[in-house]
């Protein structure tokens, strides 16, 4: 995770700095939540973004996001969160 | 905050889930009123100009809080989110030259009011927003007109409708496209396309779909497609032109990639103890299972993905008169390819007006 939080730093400075300047939600490279038991997570790295969901009974699915989706699905997810 | 998380539950938990290769976001572009054309690029607008105004031509930095930058009735304007001790509020700001930005009105996001980007829409103004939706009344949509009442507060004046009986959940930010008195909205996922204007003393707003082929049920996000746009640039007199993957390359293309390797798109399975053990290590588990799925996923799109595209290549073209309401297809533009070569070229694909209208591929 390191990692990917290091190499997200090149991709978007703003999308980084809005994200870990926006509190308990905030990863530097993306963030995350848990509602109804299933936790989400959107991580972006030098390969793009790509979001999470892990269900209750352990299975997790995935999808590609553009940098302006994720941008936004962040923004909305950490203001809806404060 | 529930009704955030369960538009992405639909997003992410509800999608077939493969890993498509997705093309550039456009550049945002904008013709001003005396023919020149300012684009993004950079952290800064860049002018250029017309032969007959070669002054105009200049390069303008913008401040990296402000956001949504665009051009509207010869303004330019920017959303900028300021935090106030009762909340947050969206600023919207205008400014005739770029560099000095003032006040217009603000957006205070509450319940049926999302926190949104908010573009101008001659008297009034255009919001989007990425997950939950704008209520007015029993109505909701992801997409709003907002109006100015006595004092600088934005208010819901009425929705746009983006489809009564199928309308995007998940994930939707489209692209938004200037074009003449309003905007495009651009699902590029699915190749469903909105116009809003204002035109006269009324809004005026119409759907479009690019490849009829695509059912309207796939702006649920439940079904697993192609990128259906590649690209959507409006032209120095105001048509759009676009560019799509055909209809049997978006319809079918996830199908032929899953066959190719059936583990494209499968769930992973994270054991549920380690998501709820609060140690450092769990967590550390935790991320690493994730990467590595990530990663497998990301290694096996790169596999396939070369063998998708080869079996539908295809590229389109099209030419949108919003004026008028017209889609239709075209012919490439000259330099313009029919066909998408290669996954370096799909992830790549971009181009744009040069001032002098003539097309630029790769930009």
């Amino acid at each position: 995770m390191n990692r990917l939080i290091k190499s997200t730093a090149r991709l978007a400075p703003a999308f980084c700095f809005a994200l870990a300047a926006n509190g308990p939600l905030a990863l530097a490279g993306g963030c995350y939540g848990v509602d109804y038991g299933i936790q989400y997570r959107i991580i972006c790295d030098g390969a793009g973004c790509r979001g999470y969901a892990h269900h209750p009974d352990g299975s997790t699915t995935s999808a590609k996001l553009t940098l302006s989706e994720s941008r936004e699905a962040c923004g909305q997810l950490l203001e809806s969160t404060l | 905050m529930k009704t955030a998380f369960r538009f992405l539950t639909a997003s992410l938990a509800a999608l077939g889930l493969s890993a498509q290769v997705l093309p550039s976001d456009p550049v945002p572009m904008f013709w001003g009123p005396a023919g020149e054309l300012i684009r993004h690029a950079s952290g800064a607008l860049r002018v250029e100009a017309p032969p007959s105004r070669p002054t105009l031509a200049r390069v303008i930095p913008l401040a990296p809080d402000l956001e949504h930058v665009h051009v509207e009735g010869g303004w330019f304007w920017a959303n900028r989110k300021v935090r106030r001790p009762g909340g947050l509020e969206i600023h919207v700001l205008r400014s005739e030259n770029g560099s000095q930005w003032h006040f217009v009105a603000r957006w205070v996001p509450g319940k049926g009011q999302p926190v949104c980007r908010i573009l101008a829409l001659g008297p009034d103004f255009l919001a989007t927003s990425a997950m939950a939706p704008f209520q007015h009344g029993e109505r909701q949509s992801r997409a709003a007109v907002l109006a100015q009442g006595r004092g600088d507060a934005l208010h819901v004046k009425r929705l746009v409708d983006l489809g009564s009986k199928h309308t995007p959940q998940g994930i939707f930010v489209p692209w938004v496209v200037a074009v003449p008195d309003g905007w495009a909205l651009v699902h590029s996922r699915t190749g469903h396309l909105w116009t809003v204007r204002a035109v006269g003393d009324h809004i005026q707003d119409r759907a479009f779909k690019l490849l009829a082929s695509v059912p309207d049920r796939a702006l649920a996000g439940n079904m697993d497609l192609e990128v259906a746009v590649l690209g959507c640039q409006p032209s120095p007199t105001g048509e759009l032109l676009i560019a799509t993957r055909s209809g049997e390359a978006v319809i079918k293309g996830r199908e032929w990639a899953k066959a190719l390797n059936p583990e494209l798109g499968r769930p992973t399975w994270i054991d549920p103890s380690i998501m709820k053990d609060p140690r450092p290590q769990s967590r550390e588990m935790f991320d690493r299972a994730l990467e590595a799925y990530g990663k497998r996923q990301d290694a096996i799109e790169a596999e396939v993905a070369p063998k998708v595209l080869e079996a539908f290549p295809d590229l389109l073209w099209w030419e949108m008169d919003v004026r008028e309401g017209s889609l239709r297809r075209r012919e490439p533009p000259p330099g313009a390819p029919t066909r998408i070569g290669s996954v370096e070229v799909l992830k790549a694909f971009r181009f744009r007006f040069a001032v002098d209208g003539n097309l630029i591929m790769g930009e």
